[in-house]
């Protein structure tokens, strides 16, 4: 028998070949046909911003872990910061000026992870944290959106800004004169689908976020539960105040292919360290964000509620895994 | 109820089976040693008397130790020879217990003449079971409790089922599938045997679909009416059938397995005869044929010798109190590789430090493990993935009650006894916790707390 220390442990003895880090490459790689359209879409400035809050969230982990007196190789290396670096990135405008996104990284990191113990333990979704504490504090750039030029793969900013869709929408639906439903709307819904509309880095190109989220789903990152519960509650709600007044509300479909839905029900929603642990938890989590999206979306003053919603869903999580547990499996 | 798409309906993983290893035959048979270290007691209950004494002299199937109460069984000796000595050494899975050390004079003189090629008798239940409990049968499977036990269930309860495990659902392991491959017609001639017992008359032999010999050897003993030509026609003839499931881990467990096959579920804190049922492993009931037609106790098993770190993988037929050191060189011996050793299955077994402990009744499996196939990993922060969830047959939460144990919050770990610790939760766990672990401590506390 060899010198070497025999492996003494408890069963079982076998583990599925997985990890923390595996999972978040998963998701970082889901995010790359994002990324793609947001260069198309945005020109190389997105991926600058991309990188910049990459680097920045990995630089504020690497002093969280120290502060935490964690091993840092071990954790360095989860790829827990890379996501969250990315995942902020996707929800800003790409004309963001480089050190509010790296205040936003420090946020994100250093206010909404590490206190509470790093990595599965924070109750809030950092990025989301970041990001809405980035909205409060630097209102206007976080709210100028840079027109999409196809292609154009430009390293500086377009100059040209506009509203988003949805920012158009919220006059529509207060009746602002000079307003029109027709107006609001975007070119086509392939147009929305690929992403040449208006909105923040990651979140315009419905088609690429949903190829990133099949990509998750095969590779059991994510479940259906939280992205169908999510997605399919904003398109009933939206569409019952579509029915009730088409003139003011847009269609359903306008409401799930606009703003953060698509990017937030499948990206940020399903952060699984923010979200419940059992699939009927999941289902109740997704309707919660659905319905306040929409509530914010049509009855508030914001033009976009996705952040606010999931962070309030975040809050409520510990309650959710309280009191919804799996059926027994069988009675006593 | 049948098809092979029969299965356990929640939870449950599929690990590589690795059941190539060590095909199911042949089954070769192991030398026996000069010196065998019989443990007093190797079943699950009331630890067995020691009936022997340093010095004397003992035969093939002489008692070591007796029955003491209800619930225990007994253990004879596997050899004729001399008990040597009577000390407290290592087993698998206990402190050191009373282990009787016989001195083999290979003679194998028994202490009576077993009937050769013999066939289940004529005799009442009451009478089955008493030949039951005598040859010291108990469950083969792994948990080894007290086969008597098992068929002398309640007077009120109402049993309409035998189910025979030969699921096999731990991976490497190939014991069970060489059984039911070599003596299918003494398979289910025993379930026979522990159907009059039980007084049922529906059989189902629950074989999972990766292992289609074995499911085609039964059902040829089965068209043959092999099993009936070793009755000698007294015993009451039963429905029986064989059923493929599913092959998905645990399907061998006994809740799942009855889920599957009869879709009754057992309640929590409840056994398999609340809703009419006994489970039996496939090993067991030729145990019980072998007990019955030729009055032979349990001193020999089949143990799977598996993993990459041994050199001739494969099925042995051992003789009970076989250091575990005798039973590797017979399998060739370990490789330098060898990273750790597991008694049993990789799933549920249990690993230890060195080979110095005897085979026991209820070892189904020896594994030799090197680097690729078996690691040691650091325990990370729970990411609440959820996975665990997803992966438990018994519908626990496992992330939330090893956030309790952590806190040492036993009362908190809900549901945590009905936890089987099949280990579903901790293989799928990215983060690599010891989700078993914790559910052990829990359950430990929660009894204590109880008391």
């Amino acid at each position: 028998m060899s010198e070497k220390k025999l492996i003494l442990q408890s069963s079982p003895h076998l583990r599925e070949q997985d990890s923390v880090r595996k999972v978040m490459m998963t998701v970082v790689l889901a995010l790359a046909p994002a990324m793609a359209a947001s260069v198309w879409f945005f020109g190389w400035r997105a991926l600058l911003v991309q990188v910049v809050a990459v680097v920045a969230c990995l630089a504020f982990e690497a002093l969280g872990l120290l502060l935490l007196k964690r091993p840092m190789k071990e954790h360095i290396t989860d790829g827990s910061a890379v996501v969250t670096g990315l995942l902020l990135a996707m929800n800003l405008p790409s004309s963001i000026p480089i050190w509010m996104t790296v205040v936003g990284s420090a946020v994100a990191i250093l206010v909404a992870k590490i206190p509470y113990g790093g990595i599965g333990n924070n109750p809030f979704n950092p990025a989301l944290v970041g990001r809405v504490f980035m909205f409060v504090a630097f209102p206007t750039a976080m709210t100028s959106w840079p027109k999409p030029i196809e292609g154009a793969l430009d390293l500086f900013v377009n100059a040209e800004t506009g509203a988003t869709p949805l920012g158009m929408l919220k006059y529509v639906q207060k009746g602002t004169e000079g307003f029109s439903m027709s107006g609001a709307m975007p070119g086509s819904t392939a147009d929305m689908l690929l992403g040449n509309v208006g909105g923040c880095i990651g979140e315009i190109s419905a088609a690429a976020l949903l190829l990133g989220g099949l990509f998750m789903l095969w590779r059991k990152v994510i479940t259906w539960h939280i992205p169908v519960a999510f997605i399919g509650s904003v398109f009933v709600f939206s569409g019952i105040f579509y029915l009730v007044d088409p003139a003011h509300y847009a269609n359903p479909l306008f409401h799930v292919l606009s703003g953060g839905v698509m990017l937030g029900a499948i990206f940020m929603a399903t952060d699984m360290v923010t979200s419940p642990v059992t699939t009927k938890g999941m289902i109740i989590f997704g309707l919660g964000c659905g319905i306040i999206t929409c509530l914010i979306r049509l009855l508030a003053s914001f033009p976009e509620g996705v952040s606010f919603a999931i962070l309030i869903m975040n809050g409520l999580t510990p309650l959710i895994d309280r009191y919804i547990k799996p059926a027994p499996f069988a009675k006593a | 109820m049948s098809g092979a798409g029969t299965g356990f309906k929640t939870g449950g993983v599929h690990p590589r089976e690795a059941k190539e290893l060590a095909p199911a035959l042949p089954v070769i048979e192991v030398p026996v040693p000069d010196k065998l270290l019989v443990a007093v007691t190797q079943h699950l209950g009331k630890p067995s008397k020691v009936v022997v004494a340093k010095g004397q002299d003992v035969k093939v199937g002489d008692l070591i130790s007796d029955l003491d109460g209800p619930i225990s069984s007994c253990v004879h000796s596997p050899v004729s020879g001399k008990v040597l000595r009577i000390f407290d050494g290592p087993v698998v899975g206990a402190y050191r217990v009373p282990i009787v050390e016989i001195m083999n004079d290979k003679n194998f003189t028994p202490a009576k003449e077993f009937v050769a090629d013999g066939k289940v008798p004529f005799d009442t239940p009451e009478g089955f079971v008493e030949a039951i409990k005598a040859a010291g049968i108990v469950g083969l499977g792994g948990a080894a409790f007290p086969t008597q036990v098992k068929l002398s269930p309640p007077k009120d309860a109402k049993l309409d089922t035998l189910i025979l495990n030969g699921c096999e659902c731990e991976p490497y392991l190939t014991a069970d599938d060489a059984v039911m491959q070599t003596r299918p017609a003494q398979l289910i001639a025993g379930a026979l045997v522990m159907a009059a017992v039980l007084k049922v008359r529906n059989v189902l032999i629950g074989v999972e679909n990766n292992k289609q010999v074995a499911i085609a050897a039964l059902n040829k003993a089965l068209a043959d009416k092999a099993h009936l030509a070793l009755c000698s026609g007294t015993v009451p003839e039963a429905a029986i059938s064989v059923v493929p499931v599913r092959t998905r881990y645990p399907q061998g467990a006994e809740k799942q397995l009855i889920d599957a096959l009869v879709g009754r579920r057992v309640g929590s804190g409840k056994l398999p005869l609340h809703v009419g049922v006994v489970v039996q492993n496939v090993g067991t009931a030729t145990a019980v044929f072998d007990a019955v037609a030729t009055g032979k106790p349990l001193i020999e098993r089949i143990v799977t010798v598996s993993g990459k770190a041994i050199n001739n993988p494969g099925n042995y037929l051992v003789r009970i109190g076989t250091p575990l050191q005798a039973l590797v060189d017979a399998a060739g011996g370990v490789k330098e590789s060898l990273r750790a050793i597991v008694a049993g299955g990789p799933m549920m077994g249990k690993s230890i430090r060195a080979l110095d402990a005897p085979v026991v009744k209820g070892m189904s499996g020896l594994l030799l493990l090197q680097e690729e196939e078996i690691q040691a990993y650091e325990e990370r922060d729970c990411i609440r993935c959820g996975r665990c969830v997803d992966a438990c047959p018994v519908n626990l939460v496992p992330c939330d009650i090893a956030a309790m144990a952590e806190f040492k919050r036993w009362a908190d770990c809900i549901g945590v006894m009905d936890c089987v610790e099949c280990g579903c939760c901790q293989y799928v766990c990215p983060a690599h916790r010891n989700l078993v672990l914790y559910n052990r401590l829990a359950k430990y506390y929660q009894r204590r707390i109880k008391k």
